[in-house]
C-alpha cells in the first residue's frame, strides 16, 4: 500500500480521536453483539451468517463480506433501501444523483474494476432479483460479498461483487407483533445559489461588453427597477424560480408491521410495509381534477412460511409482492430543473397581470407552468415473487446429508399512464407607464402568445418481465471430533424474459463448496462454480470459477487463550477467479456478438407525394465467435480482532486484476466496412482496503460505541482496445483510473501583453484579455486536444469514510452517523459555465475576470457568445467532489416496561430521526454536492414509534 | 400455475442434462442472420433499400449543420456545434466533424455484400424461375427489379468511392466483401487509379440502362422511373456522377500540373452533353419552386436524396427568425440557424450592373438573393424579419443570427410551427443547373468561353457562356445574358446558383482558392434601425477563419492510420 494512503488513514484516525466524533460502522456493532454472545447458547442461531447458498458460523466464515442487520437499517427513515445502506457497509459506495421520489442510486462494491457495467449482482433469498423495491421492514440483513471465495458460486455475473439480501423469517414461539411507524417532513438540503435579476443583468452586460456587444440592460432604466413594486413587477421582474417552484416541505412516512411466531410444525412471518415519499414542487393543486405533485406510495406484503411436512422434509414457502405507485408532473424533473436554471431571472413575470403565464420568444418553458400546466404522469409498478424451497434430510441414511430443491418465479409489470398537455405563455408587448399603472385594470397590458394550450393527451406504455429459477442441491454438514466438514453441491438454472422482445436470458451451471474446520480455529474452504450463459457461442459457454480461502482464529490458540488484551483475533486469506458478465444489453444486437446479426436500419423512400418507405436492413457490428466472459482474479487478506474488551478493529486488503474485459475494438480496419467488433482485450487493476476501528462498552447503565470506518479503492486501466491511442501518455486513458477526468492545465488568464505576443496559439479561435491561458504540454506551440491531460480524480470517490457514535443511558439512546467521501472530481460544463447556455448563472460568476480583478479572478472573463476557448474542460472548471454529511441522527427513548405492559405492549420505543441535517462540501458549495443540478437531495425530520406485543 | 411452471422447469432440467445447448440458444424469432436475410425477398430488398441511405441529407451533414457553415457561405449560430472546428482550424485526424470515412466504406461494403448475396449467376434463386409459370407479372417484376438493384449497387460503389476520394485524395479501393487479412493488405491508390476504377464501372451501368428499359413490364421508361419509384437511380444520374467525377479529376487540386486538365475537361463536357442531349431536363422552373418541387414534374431534378421527402420541420425550427405572430414556438426556434455570410450576399450582382445602394443594399439585386437569403425587414411567414440590432431577431440575441442574415433556401415559409405542420424537403444529389455549370466549366477550360464542339446535339449547340446564360435566364431570375465569360464570372455564377447545396466547400478546394476564401474573416451586416423602414448598415467582422494548405484534403482518421502503419498521412496533417 502506498505511504500516502497510510498517512491519510493515520491523519484521519488522529482527527477522529481528537474530535471524539466517530462513524458508526454498523457491521461492527453487529459483530460485537455476536462476539459478546459467543457463550450464549440461546443466541446460537444469530451467530450463523448468511453466505452464498447457505449459512456459516461467524468464526468459520473464510471469505470477505460485510453485513448490516435490520436493527441498523431501521435507524434511518429510508424511502429507498439505498438510503439505509449509506455508510453502513465497508466497501460499498453509493452515489445519489437525484432526490426525486423513486430515484435510485449508483451502487459500487469496491469501486469499479471494469469500464463496463459496474453494478453488483443482487440476490434476494437465494435468487437473482431486485432489492430496491423491498420494504425496509421485511429485510433481515443485507450483505455485500466481496472476494472470489464469497462469490464463486454465482458464476459468470459475480465479478462486480454480490449484494445478498435475506428477508425475515418466523421463530418458534407465541405470536409476536411488531409495529414501526415514522412520519415527518423533508426539506431541500441546499438551495442553489443562482443570481438575482440585478446581478444577472449587471454581469450579462459585462459579458456583452467583453464581447464587444452593446449593453443589453440599461444601467439607468432597467437595472434599478428590478424587484420594484407596481408595474415593475411585470416589466422588470426579479424571479427566484427555485423558490417559486421547489422549496415547499414534503411529507414522508414509512410504516411496517411484522407478525411472526409459530410452532415446530409451522413458523410464519408476515410483513406489511408502507412508504410515502412526497415531492418538493409548489403550486401543484392549480388544477381542480388532479394534482401535479411528485410522490410515491409503495405497499409491500410478504409471507414467509417454514413448514415441517414430514419429520425429515421441510418446506419454505415465500410470497412477496409490492405495489409501487408513482406520480409526477407532466414533464420530467430534469426539464423542470433545467428551466429553473436556464431562464434568466428578469426574463418575464411568472404570472402576467391578467393571470396568464409569462413567457418570451426565447424562453417559453415557464418553470411554474411546467409544474402546473403540463398535466401529470403516473408510473405503476407491480411485482410478485414466489419461492418454494424443499429440504429433505437424509440423516437416517447418511448422517449430515440433506437434499434440496427450490424454485422461484418473479413477475414484474410496469405501466406508464401519462396525461400530459402543452400550455401557452404570453409575453408583454405593452405595459402602462409606471405613473399610470392601476392594478385594478389588468387589461392595460397587451400580449403576444407563444405556444398553444392543448387538452390532456393520454399515452400509456406497459412493460413486464418474468424470471424463473430452479435449484437442486445436496448438502453435507457433520463434525467428527475436532474435524468439521461442510459440503454443498448444487445445480442452478435461471431464465429471464421481458415484454420487449423474444430474447431469453439464460444462465445455468453447477456449484461446489467444501469447508473444513479443525478444532474450530483452522478453516479451509474450496469453492467453485461451473456456469454457462446464453451470450456465448456453443462450446465457449461454460466457465470454471474456482476459489480457495483459509482462516485462522488466533485468539483460540493456547498462547492467546487467556490473554486479557487480545480477546479475539482472526486472520483470513483468499484467492480465486470470479466471472464477469460480458454484455448488459437486452437484445441480440447488444448482447450476442458471437454471431453476425442483421438489424433493421433507417428507411429509404421512393415515390412522390405518397412516398413509399422501404425498410432498410444492414449488418450489425462485426461478430466475434471467440467472445468470452471477463475474469477477475481476486486476492483478499484481512485481520480482525477485539482488544482490551473495548476496542475492535478490522482491516481488509484486496487486489483485483480483471482481465479479458469485453471491449469495442477501435482498431478495426475502416476499409472492411463493418462496424468494429468486440474482443476480450481489456484489463483493469483495482486495489484498496476497508478498515474499521471502534471503541465500545456495552455493560452498565451507560453504554457506548464509537465507530470509525474508511474504505478506499484505486483502479487502473491496463489495457483497453476501445481507448483512443495518443502519442503522449498523459493524454491516454490507459494507466489511469476508470472514469478519470481529463482537461487542460491552465496558466492564468491572458493580459494585454500576452495577447500581443502570442507564441503559443490556442486552436479555439481568437483570444483576448481575460481568456484562459492553457499549458502547451507537448511543446508544439499550439493548444489543442494533444495538450489535454488527466486532472483530478474520477466521478466516483476513492475514499468513503464514516464517523459515528452510539450512546445509551438507561432508556435513552442517541445514535449519530456521518459519512463523507474524498478523491472524486467533477468537471463543470454546460449550464455551470456562466451564460454558456444563455441561462442564469451561479453566484460564482461574480468571481470572473474583469480588468479590475485580473490578478485575483478565479474564472475567465464572462462571455455572452461563443467562447470555446474558455469553455474547454480545464483545471479552472474542475471541482473536488469531497463532502461530508451527517447522514442520520436517532434520539430514542424506551418507555418503561410497566407503561408498555399497561398498554399491553411488550416494548415501546419513541424516537426522532434526522437525516442529512448537516452537509459540508469542499468545492461544490453553490448547490448540493451530490445531486448538483438534478432534483435536489433532501433533509428529513421524522418522529417514530416502535411497538411490539 | 406456479406448479405447472415448476414441472416445466423440471423437464427443462432433464432436457438440459441431455442437450445443454438448446437451453441457451437464441430464440428463432430473434435470429436475423445472413442466412435468414438472403432467404427473404423482403429482406433482400431491404438490404438494397439501405444502399440509398448513402445519399446523405445535406441539411444535417456535419453534426446537424449544413456544410455551408464550414466554409465561406455561412456561420452557424450554435457556438458549441462541432462544425465550428472547421472555422477555428481546430480539426485534425482525431477530430474531423462529419467525417464520412467509415460510413462510406460501410456503404461500399453493403453494396458489395448485396451483390454477393444476390449473385444471379451462381444462385439460381435470383432467377426466380419458380414464378415463371405460376405468376408471370411477379416474375417480370422480380426480374427487372433485381437487375436494377444490382445496377444500383454498382453505382453506389462508384459513388461512395468518389465521395471518399473527394475527401481524402488517395484512398484504398474496395470492390468486394473483404476478409480481415485482405483488408489489412490494402494500399492507397492514386487519383489516376481511382478514376480508372470509377469511370468504367459507371459506363457499364450506363449501358445496362438500355437493357433495363427493354425488359418486360419495367417501370423505367424513357430514362425516368414511374412516379411510384421516383428517387431511384437513372441513366441521367449516373451520367451526372460521371461528369462530376471527371470535372473534379480535371480540377487544379487533382492534376499533377496544378492547372485544369483539358482532356479530362473535354470528357466531362461530353458526359454533361449526353445529359443535355437526353432532353429530359431543363431550367424551366422558378428558382424558388426548384427548391421544393419533389414531383416528377420538376425538370431540374436528376436525383435527390429522398430521405428529405419525409415530412419534417426541423429545418424550419432551426432556421426561422424569431418574430411575427406565429413564429414563436419554443426555445428551439432559431436554435441551429445557418446564417449566410456577407461575402455570399456581396457576390450577388445588381440587376443593371450598377453599384449596390448603400442605403438599401438588398434592392436591385439578382433575384436569387432574396430566394436564398432572408434579409432584414423582409416579410416572411406573415412577420417582418427584424435582424437589426435590438430587433426581435437581431444580432446577438439568443437563438438569433450572427451575421444579420437568415437562410431562406430550402426553408419553407408555409410551415406553421405552433401547430406542428411539416413538409417535404428537397436535397439534390444532382440537378440540371449543376450539370449546365459543370458543362460550362469543362468547356471553358477545354476550349474557352465561347467555343462549341458539337457535343450538344439536341437543340442548338452550347458554348460555356451559353450554358451559364441558360442558368441565369430561368423563370423568375431573368438575369441579363453575359456576352462572354471570365473565370471569376464562371465561379461566381456557380457560387450563387448552387449556394447551400453542399458544393462550395468542395469547389473552393478543387479550385485551390480555399487558402484565400477560407482564410479571410467571415463578415456580417450590423444593421441599426433609424426609423420604420429606414436602417443604416455597416459591415463587420463576425469571426476569423483559419485554413492551411493541409485542409485541401481531410486527414485519414487517426484510428485508421494506426491500422495501417505503412500508410502516409495526407500532406500537412501531423498524424
Amino acid at each position: 500500500m502506498k505511504k500516502k494512503n497510510l498517512y491519510i488513514i493515520s491523519k484521519l484516525y488522529a482527527s477522529f480521536l481528537i474530535l471524539a466524533l466517530f462513524p458508526v460502522n454498523e457491521i461492527f456493532a453487529q459483530k460485537a453483539e455476536v462476539l459478546n454472545s459467543q457463550n450464549d447458547s440461546i443466541l446460537k442461531e444469530s451467530k450463523m451468517i448468511d453466505v452464498a447458498y447457505g449459512k456459516q458460523s461467524y468464526d468459520g466464515v473464510t471469505s470477505s463480506m460485510s453485513t448490516v442487520y435490520s436493527k441498523d437499517l431501521n435507524k434511518v427513515t429510508a424511502v429507498t433501501v439505498d438510503d439505509a445502506l449509506i455508510g453502513r457497509l465497508p466497501g460499498l459506495t453509493l452515489q445519489q444523483s437525484s432526490g426525486e421520489p423513486g430515484a435510485g442510486m449508483g451502487i459500487y462494491i469496491r469501486g469499479r474494476n471494469t469500464y463496463n457495467g459496474s453494478g453488483p449482482l443482487v440476490i434476494v433469498d437465494g435468487f437473482r432479483s431486485d432489492y430496491d423495491q423491498l420494504s425496509i421492514y421485511e429485510i433481515k440483513s443485507i450483505s455485500i460479498l466481496k472476494d472470489a471465495s464469497a462469490v464463486a458460486l454465482y458464476g459468470q455475473e459475480a465479478a462486480n461483487g454480490v449484494l445478498l439480501v435475506t428477508t425475515k423469517r418466523g421463530e418458534i414461539g407465541e405470536t409476536k407483533i411488531e409495529v414501526n411507524a415514522n412520519f415527518g417532513v423533508q426539506q431541500i438540503s441546499k438551495k442553489p445559489d443562482l443570481l438575482n435579476a440585478k446581478d444577472y443583468a449587471t454581469l450579462y452586460n459585462q459579458a456583452r461588453e467583453n464581447d464587444g456587444l452593446y449593453e443589453k440592460y440599461s444601467a439607468t432604466d432597467d437595472i434599478p427597477n428590478y424587484g420594484k413594486g407596481g408595474v415593475y413587477q411585470f416589466t422588470h421582474p426579479d424571479n427566484d424560480y427555485f423558490d417559486e417552484c421547489m422549496s415547499s416541505l414534503a411529507s414522508v412516512a414509512t410504516a411496517g408491521m411484522n407478525i411472526s411466531g409459530g410452532s415446530d410444525a409451522l413458523r410464519y412471518m408476515v410483513t406489511f410495509g408502507y412508504m410515502h415519499n412526497g415531492g418538493m414542487y409548489k403550486n401543484t393543486d392549480e388544477n381542480d381534477a388532479y394534482s401535479t405533485q411528485a410522490f410515491r406510495n409503495k405497499y409491500n406484503l410478504r409471507t414467509n412460511l417454514d413448514v415441517k411436512i414430514l419429520d425429515n422434509l421441510t418446506a419454505q414457502i415465500d410470497i412477496g409482492g409490492y405495489l409501487d405507485n408513482r406520480h409526477y408532473p407532466g414533464i420530467a424533473a430534469g426539464n423542470i430543473l433545467s428551466a429553473i436554471y436556464s431562464t434568466p431571472p428578469q426574463e418575464y413575470p411568472i404570472i402576467n397581470p391578467d393571470g396568464s403565464l409569462g413567457g418570451s420568444a426565447s424562453y417559453t418553458d415557464n418553470p411554474y407552468g411546467l409544474i402546473t400546466s403540463k398535466g401529470y404522469q403516473t408510473l405503476l409498478s407491480r411485482n410478485l415473487d414466489m419461492t418454494l424451497h424443499l429440504k429433505y434430510d437424509m440423516g437416517n441414511i447418511v448422517k449430515g446429508l440433506a437434499l434440496g430443491i427450490a424454485g422461484s418465479s418473479q413477475n414484474y409489470m410496469r405501466l406508464w399512464d401519462n396525461k400530459t398537455k402543452n400550455f401557452a405563455t404570453y409575453s408583454i408587448d405593452y405595459a402602462p407607464d409606471p405613473e399610470d399603472y392601476d392594478p385594478s385594470i389588468p387589461d392595460a397590458f397587451a400580449y403576444t402568445m407563444h405556444n398553444d394550450d392543448t387538452e390532456l393527451n393520454w399515452v400509456t406504455a406497459a412493460y413486464s418481465s418474468r424470471r424463473m429459477n430452479f435449484e437442486a442441491n445436496a448438502s453435507y454438514d457433520r463434525t467428527f471430533g475436532d474435524h468439521s466438514f461442510q459440503g454443498l453441491l448444487m445445480y442452478h438454472l435461471d431464465r429471464y424474459e421481458t415484454s420487449d422482445n423474444y430474447y431469453k436470458f439464460s444462465n445455468a451451471g453447477f456449484g461446489f463448496r467444501g469447508h473444513y474446520g479443525y478444532k474450530s480455529k483452522y478453516f479451509a474452504e474450496f469453492t467453485a462454480g461451473y456456469y454457462g450463459q446464453e451470450q456465448y457461442k456453443s462450446g465457449h459457454r461454460f466457465g470454471f470459477f474456482p476459489a480457495g480461502a483459509v482462516a485462522w482464529i488466533a485468539s483460540k490458540e493456547d498462547f492467546l487463550k487467556d490473554n486479557n488484551s487480545v480477546n479475539y483475533l482472526k486472520l483470513r486469506l483468499s484467492y480465486g477467479i470470479a466471472g464477469g458478465e460480458a454484455f448488459g444489453g437486452t437484445t441480440v444486437h447488444n448482447r450476442i456478438y458471437y454471431n453476425q446479426y442483421y438489424s433493421g436500419a433507417a428507411n429509404s423512400y421512393f415515390g412522390t407525394t405518397n412516398q413509399t418507405a422501404y425498410m432498410g436492413r444492414v449488418e450489425g457490428i462485426m461478430a466475434n465467435p471467440d467472445i468470452s466472459w471477463d475474469k477477475s482474479y481476486k486476492t483478499d487478506l484481512s485481520v480482525e480482532g477485539t482488544f482490551f474488551n473495548h476496542i475492535k478493529m478490522m482491516f481488509d486488503y484486496f487486489y483485483d486484476r480483471r482481465t479479458d474485459i469485453l471491449s469495442y475494438d477501435n482498431k478495426v480496419l475502416g476499409t472492411i466496412g463493418l462496424n468494429g467488433g468486440y474482443n476480450n482485450g481489456g484489463e483493469v487493476k483495482n486495489k484498496g482496503y476497508e478498515a474499521t476501528l471502534s471503541f465500545f462498552d456495552n455493560t452498565g447503565d451507560f453504554q457506548y460505541s464509537i465507530n470509525t470506518g474508511i474504505w478506499y479503492n484505486h483502479s487502473e486501466i491496463v489495457k483497453n482496445p476501445s481507448a483512443t491511442i495518443y502519442q503522449n501518455d498523459y493524454r491516454s486513458s490507459i494507466g489511469k483510473p476508470v472514469g478519470q477526468n481529463f482537461g487542460y492545465v491552465t496558466n492564468g488568464f491572458y493580459d494585454a501583453a500576452s495577447v500581443a505576443n502570442m507564441t503559443v496559439i490556442p486552436s479555439f479561435g481568437d483570444v483576448q484579455e481575460g481568456d484562459t491561458k492553457y499549458e502547451d504540454l507537448n511543446g508544439d506551440n499550439v493548444i489543442n486536444d494533444d495538450d489535454v491531460t488527466s486532472l483530478g480524480y474520477t466521478g466516483i470517490p476513492e475514499y468513503t469514510y464514516t464517523l459515528g457514535l452510539d450512546l445509551k443511558y438507561k432508556k435513552i439512546s442517541l445514535s449519530l452517523m456521518g459519512q463523507g467521501t474524498m478523491h472524486s472530481s467533477y468537471m463543470l460544463g454546460g449550464y455551470y459555465i456562466p451564460f454558456a447556455t444563455q441561462g442564469n448563472a451561479f453566484e460564482y460568476a461574480k468571481d470572473s475576470w474583469t480588468s479590475a480583478t485580473a490578478s485575483t479572478a478565479k474564472y475567465p472573463r464572462l462571455s455572452s457568445v461563443q467562447n470555446s476557448n474558455n469553455n474547454q474542460g480545464s483545471k479552472i472548471w474542475l471541482l473536488s467532489g469531497d463532502y461530508f454529511r451527517l447522514r442520520n441522527v436517532e434520539l430514542g427513548y424506551d418507555l418503561p416496561v410497566e407503561w408498555a405492559s399497561s398498554l399491553h405492549f411488550a416494548n415501546m420505543k419513541v424516537f426522532v430521526h434526522g437525516q442529512n441535517l448537516f452537509t459540508w462540501a469542499k468545492d461544490i458549495d453553490f448547490t448540493d454536492p451530490e445531486t448538483l443540478m438534478n432534483y435536489p437531495a433532501l433533509k428529513s425530520y421524522t418522529l417514530g414509534i416502535n411497538l411490539s406485543f | 400455475m406456479l406448479k405447472y411452471k415448476f414441472i416445466q422447469f423440471a423437464f427443462l432440467v432433464v432436457f438440459l442434462s441431455t442437450s445443454c445447448d438448446s437451453f441457451f440458444e437464441v430464440d428463432d424469432r430473434e435470429k436475423i442472420t445472413l442466412e435468414t436475410v438472403s432467404a427473404s425477398d423482403a429482406d433482400v430488398s431491404a438490404m438494397w433499400a439501405y444502399l440509398y441511405y448513402s445519399f446523405d441529407n445535406g441539411f444535417n451533414e456535419i453534426s446537424n449543420a449544413m456544410i455551408a457553415n464550414a466554409c465561406d457561405e455561412a456561420d452557424l449560430n450554435q457556438p458549441f456545434s462541432a462544425v465550428q472546428a472547421y472555422n477555428e482550424g481546430s480539426w485534425n485526424s482525431k477530430n474531423t466533424p462529419g467525417t464520412l470515412y467509415f460510413n462510406l466504406y460501410q456503404e461500399i461494403h453493403n453494396a458489395c455484400q448485396f451483390l454477393s448475396v444476390t449473385d444471379t449467376l451462381n444462385d439460381i434463386r435470383f432467377n426466380y424461375e419458380e414464378y415463371y409459370y405460376v405468376d408471370k407479372p411477379r416474375y417480370n417484376q422480380l426480374k427487372w427489379n433485381m437487375k436494377a438493384y444490382r445496377m444500383d449497387a454498382e453505382f453506389f460503389k462508384a459513388y461512395c468511392t468518389f465521395e471518399l476520394w473527394k475527401r481524402y485524395g488517395n484512398i484504398a479501393l474496395v470492390d468486394n466483401v473483404l476478409s480481415k487479412s485482405e483488408a489489412a493488405s490494402l494500399q492507397r491508390s492514386s487519383t489516376d487509379d481511382v478514376i480508372a476504377y470509377i469511370i468504367p464501372k459507371l459506363d457499364d451501368v450506363i449501358s445496362q440502362f438500355d437493357e433495363l428499359s427493354q425488359m418486360t413490364d419495367v417501370e423505367y421508361v424513357n430514362g425516368k422511373w414511374s412516379d411510384q419509384y421516383l428517387g431511384r437511380i437513372t441513366k441521367g444520374a449516373v451520367l451526372a456522377l460521371k461528369c462530376k467525377v471527371l470535372l473534379y479529376a480535371a480540377s487544379p487540386l487533382n492534376t499533377k500540373s496544378g492547372t485544369y486538365d483539358k482532356e479530362l475537361c473535354a470528357e466531362a463536357a461530353q458526359a454533361a452533353a449526353q445529359i443535355i442531349n437526353m432532353g429530359l431536363y431543363s431550367t424551366n422552373i422558378s428558382y424558388r419552386e426548384m427548391q421544393f418541387n419533389t414531383a416528377s414534374s420538376n425538370p431540374e431534378n436528376i436525383l435527390d436524396a429522398r430521405v428529405g421527402i419525409t415530412a419534417s420541420n426541423y429545418m424550419e425550427q432551426w432556421n426561422y427568425p424569431l418574430g411575427g405572430s406565429d413564429l414563436y414556438v419554443n426555445s428551439s426556434v432559431g436554435s441551429n440557424a445557418t446564417c449566410p455570410s456577407q461575402g455570399l450576399v456581396d457576390s450577388y450582382e445588381t440587376v443593371d450592373g450598377s453599384d449596390v445602394n448603400a442605403a438599401d443594399p438588398y434592392s436591385n439585386r439578382d433575384p436569387r438573393l432574396k430566394m436564398t437569403v432572408l434579409c432584414n425587414n423582409e416579410i416572411f411567414n406573415e412577420g417582418t424579419v427584424e435582424s437589426y440590432i435590438g430587433g426581435l431577431a437581431g444580432i446577438g440575441e439568443k437563438n438569433c443570427t450572427t451575421t444579420g442574415y437568415y437562410l431562406k433556401k430550402f426553408i419553407q415559409d408555409k410551415v406553421k410551427l405552433p401547430s406542428g405542420t411539416t413538409t417535404s424537403h428537397l436535397w439534390y444529389v444532382f440537378r440540371y443547373g449543376e450539370v449546365l455549370l459543370n458543362y460550362a466549366e469543362a468547356m471553358f477550360y477545354a476550349y474557352g468561353p465561347t467555343a462549341m464542339q458539337g457535343y450538344v446535339t439536341n437543340g442548338s449547340d452550347l458554348s460555356a457562356v451559353d450554358a451559364v446564360n441558360l442558368v441565369r435566364n430561368r423563370p423568375g431570375v431573368g438575369m441579363p445574358a453575359l456576352p462572354t465569360l471570365s473565370e471569376a464570372q464562371l465561379r461566381n455564377e456557380r457560387r450563387i446558383e448552387l449556394a447551400f447545396e453542399g458544393q462550395r466547400f468542395w469547389d473552393v478546394r478543387r479550385w485551390k482558392i480555399a487558402e484565400q476564401t477560407e482564410n479571410s474573416p467571415l463578415m456580417g451586416m450590423r444593421i441599426t434601425k433609424i426609423s420604420d423602414n429606414n436602417f443604416s448598415y455597416s459591415i463587420e467582422q463576425i469571426e476569423t477563419r483559419k485554413f492551411d494548405n493541409a485542409m485541401y484534403h481531410l486527414p485519414i482518421p487517426y484510428t485508421e492510420m494506426t491500422n495501417y502503419p505503412d500508410w502516409v498521412q495526407n500532406d500537412g496533417w501531423s498524424n
